[in-house]
């Protein structure tokens, strides 16, 4: 299902840091991704542990004073972390686009919908014809299944609904055929019926238009729905990926398995639900050994000292665990 | 390989979307609804009016020569609707005249200050770090000097002459509009639609001039409003000190200033040119905080 040929997207040791007058805080630590063509991919962790920072790597607009300082970011084969801002800025939104998390505060305020999808179109695709211009308008809000959609776009954005604005803004990321989409939380800010259908409206269009999509979440119910492989991170590290359906079964490194608990499941009646006890370590201090070590059930000695390699656990499912990296003995202990 | 684009793109994604005619239409449309609006607009068309219409109005000369004055400090009649002054002037003639040195300093000054200010301000705002330091370091040298003082020096610097005046004022009170500028740029720099429209593709030009600037106006055109207030005062205390527009220009601050020391006897000489300044002056303001509302799109379909 993943062996897709040539990856679109490929990561390896990436790492970004924030120099700060405090010191240096790791935002991400060596984080190696592949997305294929035609995938979803889904990021899960929790507040702080790198999904957005890793979007915004990507795209190369990592807030100052953070900064990409080792890896690469390959696109197509084109190295991201070399090109000009100029060359960057072509890719941005033509190739690579980026739904997020808010729709209510991702639209300009003083601007109609039109003029904004306009703005995008005219700017990527060199159109500067207005009938031309307003067709392909158009034609993208119909993509996203808007309701009459001559009327939205004289519309300004305070008079959409919530779901309608992600809609727009939907379409406003894939107007120019991107063959990546980066949705950054794109249902947090949502109802949950609402979610559902922006979940749903995702999943067909990166279907039939053929782009791979990248989707940062804390809800693992919206991967599981949406996502051909999940990937987990972790105080800025990746520390499991597998397909879908396999890291739901056979979670293997004991923060998956934390999380899968945590899962509360429907009509189970429980006093009290599962959490992962501790906090996420400092990421201004340099850990030696696993970031995971204080709060893991399944420590080990080596755990304090050596940080665990990603390893093949089984066929297509990755993990960076010791328990996993020869030696250990996968226990059920986490 | 792309071509420049900018302002034409915005207009042009503006007409596509339908909406630039519309827009334009329901702006006038609010702003014929809008009472603040109307009143203000009818009183400046008024002072333009008449400003351009000064040289065919049968009236007085407001400069006559020596011999032709008439007696001074005479009070209001049918033949000096508004009296004369102490040099026998024509006060009516020298009040409609005015108006043209009023109105050209003070929309010229503001037009230079805004220029000058929404510039330097968006781009401290938006840009921060060390940008931000030395503009706004300079926005607050200009700051620490009373407007008027500032305006005072560069005038006496500079020589009576209208042009001069305009600059002289332009320089002393940009630095307001680039404070307000400047601390509107960076809280809207901070909201997501910015980082969307990075994530889109724009650069820092079109994000500062077509998306920072239209969200950051509505404060602006409040102040520019009152500033018409402040350039029409600072143009007189200019000219009562000297350092204005040449003695002979007739302009009210001046009149107001050379009727002062007759102000008991003949009161005239001050109270028509000063009514007219108050109303030009309310004019301004009704206008911007009229046209703040207008230009807002969330006050549309808002009756007032």
């Amino acid at each position: 299902m993943t062996d897709m040929g040539s990856p679109i997207l490929e990561i390896k040791g990436l790492r970004t840091q924030f120099l700060l007058q405090e010191g240096t805080l790791t935002a991400l630590d060596g984080i190696d991704l592949k997305i294929f063509e035609n995938e979803s991919v889904g990021i899960v962790g929790e507040t702080g542990c790198g999904k957005s920072m890793t979007a915004f790597s990507i795209l190369r607009l990592v807030p100052p004073p953070g900064k990409i300082t080792a890896g690469s970011i390959r696109y197509k084969g084109l190295e991201l972390t070399k090109l000009t801002e100029d060359q960057m800025r072509g890719i941005r939104g033509k190739d690579i686009s980026m739904i997020f998390q808010d729709p209510s505060t991702s639209l300009d305020p003083v601007f109609t919908i039109g003029s904004q999808l306009a703005e995008v179109i005219s700017l990527h695709q060199s159109t500067y014809e207005e009938e031309a211009l307003r067709k392909k308008v158009l034609d993208v809000l119909k993509l996203v299944k808007i309701a009459a959609p001559e009327n939205v776009i004289k519309q300004y954005p305070h008079e959409l609904s919530g779901g309608m604005k992600q809609r727009v803004m939907i379409a406003l990321a894939l107007s120019c055929n991107p063959s990546l989409l980066i949705a950054d939380e794109p249902t947090t800010a949502l109802d949950v019926t609402i979610q559902a259908q922006i979940l749903n409206l995702l999943k067909d269009l990166v279907r039939s238009t053929g782009s791979s999509m990248m989707l940062i979440t804390h809800n693992l119910g919206v991967v599981a729905e949406t996502c051909d492989r999940i990937c987990i991170m972790y105080a800025g590290r990746i520390v499991e990926i597998a397909a879908t359906m396999d890291l739901f079964e056979t979670p293997m490194h004991p923060y998956a398995k934390g999380l899968l608990k945590a899962f509360p499941i429907l009509g189970e009646h429980k006093d009290e639900l599962n959490v992962i006890r501790g906090t996420v370590p400092n990421l201004m201090k340099p850990f030696p050994g696993c970031p995971f070590v204080d709060r893991c059930d399944a420590s080990m000695d080596r755990c304090r000292t050596t940080p665990p390699t990603m390893v093949e656990a089984r066929p297509g499912h990755f993990v960076s665990c010791h328990l996993y990296s020869g030696g250990g003995v996968p226990s059920d202990a986490g | 390989m792309r071509p420049r684009r900018g302002l034409n793109n915005l207009l042009i994604s503006w007409k596509a979307s339908g909406g630039f005619k519309q827009t334009v239409v329901e702006i006038l449309e609010r702003g014929r609804r809008n009472g603040m609006v109307v009143v203000g607009f009818s009183i400046i068309a008024t002072m333009i009016a008449l400003a351009l219409l000064a040289p065919i109005l049968p009236m007085a000369d407001p400069t006559p020569a020596q011999g032709d004055v008439d007696e001074p400090l005479l009070p209001p009649s049918t033949r000096h609707w508004f009296g004369t002054d102490n040099l026998g002037q024509d006060v009516f003639s020298r009040v409609i005249w005015g108006t043209r040195v009023s109105l050209a300093v003070a929309s010229m000054a503001i037009c230079f200050s805004l220029i000058i200010g929404v510039v330097l301000g968006l781009t401290a705002g938006y840009f921060g770090g060390a940008v931000d330091y030395i503009i706004a370091g300079t926005i607050d040298l200009f700051w620490t000097f009373p407007a008027f003082l500032l305006a005072l020096a560069f005038a006496a610097a500079l020589g009576a002459s209208l042009l001069n005046v305009i600059l002289a004022i332009s320089i002393s009170y940009w630095a307001g509009f680039g404070r307000l500028m400047r601390g509107q740029a960076l809280s809207v720099r901070e909201r997501q639609f910015i980082e969307a429209s990075r994530a889109l593709g724009a650069k820092h030009s079109r994000i500062m001039f077509t998306h920072v600037m239209p969200n950051c106006l509505a404060p602006l055109i409040v102040w520019a409003s009152i500033g018409v207030a402040d350039a029409i005062t600072i143009e007189s205390s200019l000219s009562f000190l000297g350092a204005g527009t040449p003695i002979t220009t007739p302009s009210w601050g001046k009149m107001l200033s050379l009727g002062m020391p007759f102000i008991t006897e003949a009161p005239w000489v001050t109270t028509f040119p000063g009514i007219v300044l108050l109303i030009t002056i309310l004019g301004f303001n009704l206008l911007g905080d009229g046209l703040r509302d207008v230009l807002d799109p969330r006050m549309k379909g808002m009756r007032r």
